[in-house]
């Protein structure tokens, strides 16, 4: 299979055109030397039929499994419009929307995902998307540093252990020192904030606890303060974050609309005050008019960016998640309001299910705080030898070695009653 | 258009969710009291997008000859394999043989189409890729214990390069492109000594140009004991014909979104994977994948920059491709890709100034200094669109005034390039005879030439309730 689109004659007459006997003659800028005489190493070519019949064939060596596994990754229903419409070419086959007058449909759609990010948060400007949550993170991380002049950030032990990671690497080549805050009882404790920056907080956190944002805020006085959220569903439950006096949101947006796809793509969701949209990385979509007056969207702020900027621009971020984003809006418009509701239902399971294994013998509720739709379960070992095709939850040992036997579980209206009863009975038997 | 927000009407939406009779565990105080999120019927939500998307020009829709954005025809199937239940795999599942086995195996194409001996997925788009691939440079160069502080970047680079730079610490420094519009090597001998960690080089670069010089300017680099970072951009016109390892490459990262067909989806997701030669290989993002599918971890690594393997779903598309085409389609997509561009830059400059008239690769730069009337490039761009064509990438790169960068792709047909040589001659002579009608286009667009500076100088960034 190939995908040219031309004929041997063809290609024959625009040779002619040009002036030369054969295509090779249009490489000789290259070094002879460097021409390969032999052809790649690369299976294929490949019909679409052998393709699937051979996906299908090393498909089955994974093993499904019933899956309470979180962390930063939410298994949740995607409506049918979602991928009907971003499955359209107009859309996911568009480059980014440099010609607003052919690029509406993207433009728009994004506006309207700015729009509804704020309207959810709270805050003043969302921008159009990032590569995902823990960079957006990073990049929140970096900006906070240009604005308050000091290199040094502090970060809750409570986010992500991945995102950490991410974290670390970009604050290591900006010179930029993390100092963690350690938690208690799962939630982050008390910290000084001579000397830094920002604080970051994700919320819920890893343990999939609510923090107390607003006394947070109250002790970060003089700094930044910089949420990340991985479980968005939570929003359409809590307080928005414009109400603790939040400076930047930051979030990894799977959850709307988008599927676990092995950890990407995400969706980088950015959020932050109006007093921060100069520095703000990423592309913004801004109303204007044409010229009768009719209204229009176009990428706006663009010195900001790196193609204007160059080297001193806020990031160097170029290509976004333009398409989860757009999977994101339909995936809320689908929900309107009732994604309240969904959020609710999510929690609800979530408190059932952390109940019902409670009243099992070998297994303990770790944490006492109130959580969102995930929780840390200590669990006997023998107990999970029964668990054969169920993965209970992230194994939390890995990341906090103080938390032995740990399972951070995670309930959505993927896992509804029916199916946590039928593990807690197997777990019974 | 009316905004979704504006047709919203509370309680119409095709969603109920059953609650459970459950009492939360979240106390009232940290609950909100409302929520507002536009809310539609189904079938208008379906009507609202399907109507935004008409709006819309992709590859789909017609020839897309954006320079250096390799905007190729996204073939079905790859959506198909995508789309495919099996890979919806929690990251962190035990169950993860059938993802890391795919990925394995894409890194070991990757390494043999460029000639690299290791590749990390990590990156999500081309510059995180760059991005990557500094924090890997000052790393290995830190190991060694030499204070190296800037980077050797081209004047016709892609903007990313010296922003990526410059977020490791780095100072860019340009250097000049000769008459011929490669690199000016009596500049760079000039630039390059042992404070600098290398070259960050486009080739062939965003003028379509493969450097004839590209050994020596490498051999600069290296006799300095520099390392030479490939933006792969352009990649598109390489594959089977040469390895950029073979012409003294240390790192390169490819957009899969370019060169391995996976769409761009009005502005990603991308996927930016890096690759590396073996000397800086234990620098790679941690984790990577072994041979016996199990992940693992170097101490020397820069870290992480994605929690998990990258865009696995862009992956996967850039697999399906690479194997439906095979090495032997491989080459045929560079020989169509620098045959379809030399086609249209041989018609096209009977019309329009070539700064630089020698053979390309993929791509071409013409620009606006013959137009009469002061038609600029913006209004070729914008008159373009009333010919059913996406205009070309314009004003850039930045060493040609009033550059109009095009790229064909391999995909399209002759009587498209045909078109389109056929559109920019009428534009040429309604320039002459009649300006107005370019200088107001476009004027069968859904909407008419925007105004960018009141975007910009009044920003207007969300839809705010009070509008009703």
């Amino acid at each position: 299979m190939d995908y040219i689109a031309n004929t041997d004659l063809e290609r024959e007459s625009m040779l002619r055109e040009i002036g030369v006997k054969k295509i090779m003659d249009l490489f000789h800028d290259i070094p002879k030397e460097l021409i390969l005489s032999t052809p790649l190493n690369i299976p294929g070519p490949f019909s679409e039929f052998e393709l699937l019949s051979e996906l299908h064939k090393i498909s089955t060596q994974n093993r499904p499994t019933l899956s309470f596994l979180g962390g930063g990754n939410y298994n949740h229903y995607i409506p049918s419009t979602v991928k009907a419409i971003t499955s359209r070419g107009e859309f996911s086959t568009a480059y980014t929307p440099y010609q607003p007058e052919i690029s509406q449909g993207t433009l728009q759609a994004l506006y309207e995902y700015q729009s509804m990010i704020c309207e959810i948060t709270g805050m003043d400007v969302s921008n159009a998307s990032m590569y995902d949550g823990a960079t957006s993170l990073a990049e929140a991380m970096l900006v906070a540093t240009k604005i308050k002049g000091k290199k040094r950030v502090l970060a809750s032990k409570a986010i992500n252990p991945l995102y950490r990671e991410v974290l670390k690497t970009y604050a290591n080549v900006a010179e930029i020192e993390i100092r963690e805050v350690d938690c208690q009882d799962g939630l982050t404790s008390d910290f000084d904030t001579e000397g830094s920056s920002a604080i970051l907080i994700q919320n819920p956190n890893f343990f999939g606890l609510l923090e107390d944002l607003n006394t947070i805020r109250e002790r970060a006085k003089d700094l930044l303060l910089i949420t990340s959220t991985t479980e968005p569903l939570s929003w359409a439950m809590l307080q928005p974050f414009a109400n603790s006096d939040v400076d930047i949101v930051t979030a990894e947006g799977q959850s709307f609309g988008n599927p676990i796809s092995f950890g990407g793509p995400g969706l980088g969701i950015f959020a932050a005050k109006k007093v921060y949209i100069r520095q703000m990385p990423g592309r913004l979509v801004g109303e204007t008019v044409d010229i009768q007056g009719k209204r229009g969207f176009v990428l706006t702020l663009c010195a900001r960016e790196q193609h204007i900027r160059r080297e001193k621009a806020t990031s160097n971020i170029c290509t976004n998640q333009g398409l989860c984003a757009l999977a994101a809006a339909v995936y809320l418009v689908t929900y309107g309001e009732n994604l309240g509701e969904l959020a609710r239902l999510n929690n609800q399971l979530a408190v059932y299910f952390s109940e019902q294994l409670q009243k099992i013998e070998g297994i303990d509720l770790v944490f006492n705080a109130p959580f969102f739709n995930e929780f840390i379960v200590r669990i006997d070992k023998g107990i999970l030898l029964k668990l054969t095709d169920v993965e209970i939850g992230i194994n939390l040992e890995r990341y906090y070695p103080d938390l032995k036997d740990c399972y951070l579980v995670c309930c959505t209206e993927m896992t509804p009653k029916e199916i946590i009863d039928r593990v807690i009975h197997e777990i019974g038997k | 258009m009316k905004l979704v927000n504006e047709k919203s009407k509370a309680g119409s939406s095709s969603f109920p969710i059953k609650e459970l009779d459950i009492k939360s565990n979240i106390p009232a105080g940290l609950q909100r009291t409302s929520l507002t999120v536009p809310t539609l019927p189904e079938v208008e939500v379906v009507r609202h997008y399907t109507n935004l998307s008409k709006a819309n020009f992709g590859v789909d829709n017609g020839f897309y000859p954006l320079g250096s954005c390799t905007m190729k025809y996204n073939p079905k199937i790859n959506e198909v394999v995508a789309n495919r239940p099996q890979f919806s795999i929690h990251p962190l599942s035990r169950e993860n043989r059938l993802p890391l086995k795919i990925i394995y195996e894409l890194e070991k194409y990757l390494c043999e189409i460029t000639g690299m001996d290791a590749f990390s997925t990590q990156p999500a788009a081309g510059a995180h890729g760059e991005l990557t691939g500094t924090m890997i440079m000052k790393a290995y160069f830190e190991k060694r214990g030499e204070k190296r502080t800037s980077v050797i970047i081209p004047d016709s680079a892609h903007g990313t390069n010296p922003a990526s730079v410059s977020l490791c610490g780095y100072q860019p420094v340009q250097v000049r492109s000769s008459s011929a519009g490669g690199i000016d090597l009596v500049d760079l001998r000039q630039k390059m000594d042992k404070t600098v960690v290398g070259i960050m080089i486009t080739n062939p670069n965003t003028l379509g140009i493969f450097d004839e010089n590209i050994l020596e300017i490498t051999q600069i680099i290296h006799d300095h004991g520099g390392l030479c970072y490939l933006d792969g951009a352009n990649m598109n016109p390489m594959l089977g014909i040469v390895k950029p390892r073979d012409f003294g490459i240390d790192l390169i990262h490819l957009n899969l979104h370019k060169t391995f067909s996976t769409p761009h989806g009005g502005g990603g997701p991308g996927a930016g994977p890096l690759g590396v030669i073996k000397e800086l290989e234990a620098f790679l993002p941690n984790p990577r994948i072994n041979e016996n599918l199990e992940f693992e971890n170097s101490e020397e690594s820069i870290g992480s920059v994605h929690p998990f393997c990258g865009n696995f779903g862009i992956l996967l598309r850039a697999y399906a491709y690479i194997r439906a085409i095979g090495a032997a389609g491989l080459r045929k997509v560079a020989e169509n890709a620098v045959l379809n561009a030399n086609y249209l830059k041989e018609k096209l400059k009977k019309h329009y100034h070539l700064q630089y008239d020698r053979t390309c690769q993929h791509e071409f730069v013409i620009d606006d200094s013959l137009m009469p009337n002061g038609v600029t490039t913006h209004d070729i761009a914008k008159r373009l669109i009333d010919f059913g064509f996406h205009p070309p990438t314009i004003y850039f790169p930045l060493i040609v005034k009033g550059a109009m960068m095009i790229e064909p792709t391999e995909t399209e047909t002759k009587e498209n390039l045909d078109a389109f040589i056929d559109a920019m001659k009428v534009i040429k002579e309604e320039a002459s005879d009649d300006p107005q009608k370019v200088v107001k286009a476009p004027l069968n667009a859904p909407i008419g030439r925007l105004d960018e500076v009141r975007a910009a100088r009044e920003p207007k960034l969300t839809w705010c309730r009070d509008e009703e």
